[in-house]
């Protein structure tokens, strides 16, 4: 038998038909917290000069990809 | 709009929250896909936080559903245990759990369904440098996955950012035999 398929997109678009401010609000704050995690990690990576340089290496794999 | 939570302690806490449950019913998880790159500074998006657990009986499903709904969290395929373990987990699809009432982030939880997801458990690992206490698939299974099976755009610069973080460190032989599982599991 097939996995049972679920309408995800669907669903959320449902839900946020019916409260679209709170669905903005948890999806800016999940935003917030993934660009969070993003900082504190570089902010480790940046204690050392090997550190460093992979940022630079990392940025420039951020900036070519579409 | 309040937009004052500047800290990751939303995401980090929704993980932890999840997968405590797990632990404390002994039940073994690895956290995979995306969430490793971003766990690592990849700076794009998702909603999902991708884990895979170990088998688990429809009974010790049911059990860790219940366990689950007690600490606050809902599945949105439904409600019944029964029912989403025959319909969605024992033909290999995921489930996708969000704490009661909201929206993300969401946890797309799968069962291991062969040897190569019980290889990823079985090599699972804390990653210091993301600085958070979970367990993950390997930097190679990762790797690996993006480059062999995932392929898009996306997954590439994944895996391109995963090598930059971890130069040196990749063991290139250890990503070929996963490849090599890769396409004896997954691509047919």
């Amino acid at each position: 038998m097939a996995a049972k398929k679920f309408d995800f997109a669907g669903f959320w678009a449902q839900k946020c038909r019916t409260d679209f401010k709170k669905c903005q609000r948890e999806v800016f704050r999940f935003n917030d917290a993934q660009n969070a995690l993003a900082n504190e990690f570089y902010t480790r990576l940046a204690r050392t000069p090997q550190g460093r340089r992979k940022i630079s290496a990392l940025k420039g794999i951020r900036a070519a990809t579409p | 709009m309040d937009r004052s939570v500047n800290d990751s302690s939303v995401l980090v806490s929704f993980i932890n929250d999840f997968v405590r449950v797990l632990e404390a019913r002994g039940i073994k998880y690895a956290l995979v896909s995306g969430f490793v790159a971003i766990a690592h500074g990849r700076s794009r998006g998702t909603e999902d936080i991708d884990v895979i657990v170990e088998k688990l009986s429809a009974n010790e499903f049911e059990s860790l559903f219940g366990a689950l709904a007690s600490a606050g969290f809902e599945c949105i395929q439904g409600g019944k245990p029964g029912e989403l373990y025959a319909d969605y987990l024992a033909e290999n699809s995921s489930l996708r759990f969000v704490r009661a009432g909201e929206f993300v982030p969401e946890m797309e939880l799968k069962l291991s369904k062969d040897a190569l997801d019980e290889k990823q458990l079985a090599e699972r690992t804390k990653l210091p440098l993301t600085g958070l206490p979970f367990y993950f698939s390997t930097i190679e299974t990762n790797i690996a996955f993006k480059e062999e099976l995932l392929k898009s755009p996306k997954d590439i610069a994944d895996s391109r950012h995963l090598r930059t973080v971890y130069e040196g460190e990749v063991d290139e032989g250890k990503v070929g035999r996963i490849k090599t599982l890769i396409r004896k599991y997954r691509i047919r």
